[in-house]
């Protein structure tokens, strides 16, 4: 890791847990997660449901309601801690710094303030304009997520938009101050298939335009492909495998991420194929398992996976992955990484 | 709007109808008349009855009645002589509506204060205590509240006047007796309401936009929290009409309770059918008001088959 890198690192967590208590017990939302998200770049997260993706995101913001929630670990943005800051200083990095764009824009805006006012709102926080410059660059920020005749909408309630135009609305507010990160959780979840290749676009295009990092959350591999730079797999609160898009693709080498690709449904498949799952069912963080938390689900696993949690282990360039088979003793057939992606 | 607005009339004129012909069917069904509890002699009773037009079949005197009232005639009282029931209504119905109308605002004002702090607190102490008060205030009668105010604030500390009608330092003690109850509904719905909306995807992106607490509380939570509160408003300005009579009373105020309750220990018909035609047409109109705050709140509302917005 050298001096340049270290600088354009404009996201890094570091060991961080996050953790509810309920009463039931305490879940373990996040277990130990560290990754970067580097300056201009498009990082993805993927993995099931319940894997700790929003947790994450959330956790970044620090929108995590503590209580119940509770945060460990180290959370670094442009070199600054953010996991001690207060509430005052965090609002000034919130919206400001970091956008955020939620998975239901249904419920996400205020049903009782007019859409222009909830995107002027943020622009009226953070940067001290005048009125009529605030509606001005409003209006504007509306018009380039793409809302058709955007004075008329200006002063609707959100219940006058469809779910993909109040996802614009949503993107609007979240870049309205030009952040340098734009965190989106599950951005195109719950709208209908021929929204989200509209929504995606707009999202790519503006990281390009406004030159924003993005931090994208999703469950969609296909969403992925077309628009991450680099991919971190979760499984069960933990970053299994990181790598770049490329290497996650075409070479996936945690038996996980194997699966996941392997349950991607074939365009080229005949009837008669069955659609590929993974067997079983993630571990229970009310008690996650010692060992590694894939080796109940794991066709390839040893006796270790069952006791030692396997550390993240290089595998290429730029890609590790937290799997025992690729500790040097294991003596693992490398080809066995590349037979990958296929069904099993 | 208009054509929504003409309906809701029409209702409401058939309501008030409806309110009439029962009270004066059960008016008549009690046992007694007005003149029972005089030691009247036969003939002077006689005379009496043919002067209020008691002598005549029942469904004649409920079509006169009905007429005089479709006049805005309310007739004269019974027992007080010499007093038409407009009379009575419009000597005592200003002091009840002042009193009304501060207690309305004390209620709610202090209610959703309560149920926001509480709501903003939860788990704290604070929370526990804004419990208290509302299940104090929903669990005491007012003639007790009352009483008890008097006591403390007017005999042992003296700060407020016992009784009576004529400051504001008078109208003190009466409005937060009669606050009390409503009071606490107000914020008991409040601080329910207030930590559902909490929970909002909404609330969260307002977090997310870096905006301090107050202002999310103030433009994003209550604005949405506040819409079960008013609807109970209309309910509520019910509960205090009906408290005035106890509470107008105990604090020997002329208002209109007075009226009501002598009203109905004499029988006097008129007085009876008079001041409930007038709660009757005051609370709808309440209720009606209610409707139209809905729309100015939450824009998705519109009022009945108006156009859409």
């Amino acid at each position: 890791m050298n001096e340049t890198t270290e600088n354009k690192r404009l996201l890094e967590l570091r060991n961080l847990r996050v953790s509810f208590a309920t009463y039931g017990g305490t879940v373990q939302a996040v277990r130990d997660i560290s990754f970067h998200v580097d300056g201009g770049e498009c990082l993805a997260i993927v993995g099931e449901s319940g894997c700790g993706k929003s947790v994450t995101a959330m956790a970044v913001m620090k929108l995590i309601p503590m209580p119940p929630g509770r945060m460990s670990g180290s959370i670094l943005f442009k070199g600054n801690e953010l996991i001690d800051l207060s509430e005052r200083a965090m609002n000034r990095i919130r919206g400001r710094e970091i956008g955020m764009i939620f998975q239901d824009p249904m419920t996400s805006l205020n049903p009782t303030m007019t859409v222009g006012r909830q995107v002027e709102e943020i622009l009226a926080q953070h940067e001290k304009i005048s009125r009529e410059e605030c509606r001005k660059r409003s209006l504007e920020v509306l018009r380039l997520v793409g809302i058709p005749e955007a004075e008329r909408r200006y002063g609707q309630y959100p219940h006058a938009f469809s779910g993909g135009m109040r996802q614009r609305v949503l993107i609007a507010m979240a870049i309205a101050c030009r952040p340098s990160l734009l965190i989106a959780d599950e951005p195109t979840t719950a709208l209908d298939v021929t929204i989200q290749a509209q929504i995606l676009d707009i999202i790519r295009n503006l990281q390009k335009s406004l030159g924003m990092t993005l931090l994208l959350i999703t469950h969609d591999l296909g969403v992925v492909a077309k628009t991450a730079d680099r991919i971190a797999v979760f499984y069960a609160g933990q970053v299994v495998e990181t790598g770049s898009c490329d290497a996650i693709f075409y070479n996936p080498s945690h038996p996980y991420t194997r699966a996941l690709l392997g349950s991607i449904p074939r365009i080229d498949a005949t009837r008669a194929t069955q659609l590929s799952a993974i067997a079983g069912t993630p571990p229970d963080l009310f008690s996650p398992p010692a060992g590694c938390a894939f080796f109940a689900r794991c066709t390839r696993a040893m006796k270790i996976c069952a006791t030692l949690a396997p550390p993240p282990m290089t595998v290429g360039e730029g890609q590790t992955a937290s799997c025992w088979l690729h500790h040097p003793m294991a003596g693992i057939r490398r080809q066995g990484a590349v037979e990958g992606a296929m069904p099993r | 709007m208009a054509r929504y607005i003409l309906k809701r009339l029409l209702i409401s004129v058939i309501t008030v109808w409806l309110l009439v012909t029962v009270v004066f069917i059960l008016v008549r069904l009690l046992p007694g008349d007005p003149f029972s509890s005089d030691k009247l002699t036969p003939d002077i009773r006689a005379n009496l009855e043919a002067y209020y037009g008691f002598d005549q079949p029942l469904h004649l005197q409920y079509l006169r009645y009905i007429g005089n009232l479709l006049r805005g005639d309310l007739g004269f009282s019974i027992k007080y002589q010499n007093m038409p029931v407009g009379k009575v209504i419009a000597d005592s119905f200003p002091y009840s509506a002042d009193l009304g109308i501060r207690t309305i605002l004390f209620a709610s004002l202090v209610g959703i204060g309560l149920g926001v702090v509480a709501a903003l607190n939860r788990g704290r102490p604070l929370e526990y205590l804004c419990i208290f008060i509302a299940i104090a205030g929903i669990s005491l009668p007012d003639f007790i509240t009352g009483s008890l105010l008097q006591y403390f604030f007017g005999l042992k500390l003296g700060w407020f006047p016992v009784a009576l009608w004529r400051s504001f330092r008078h109208t003190v003690l009466p409005t937060l007796a009669l606050s009390f109850y409503t009071l606490a509904l107000v914020s008991r719905i409040m601080r329910t309401s207030m930590l559902e909306v909490t929970g909002q995807d909404y609330v969260r992106t307002a977090r997310a936009k870096g905006l301090p607490t107050f202002k999310i509380v103030w433009r994003h939570q209550i604005r949405n929290a506040i819409l079960p509160v008013v609807t109970v408003l209309g309910p509520i300005t019910a509960a205090i009409l009906t408290g005035t009579f106890v509470i107008e009373s105990i604090y020997a105020i002329p208002g209109m309770g007075k009226f009501y309750v002598l009203g109905v220990q004499n029988l006097d018909y008129t007085i009876i059918l008079g001041l409930t035609a007038f709660y009757g047409i005051f609370l709808i109109a309440a209720n009606f008001i209610v409707d139209i705050l809905y729309g100015l709140i939450d824009p998705r509302i519109t009022l009945a088959d108006g156009r859409r917005r």
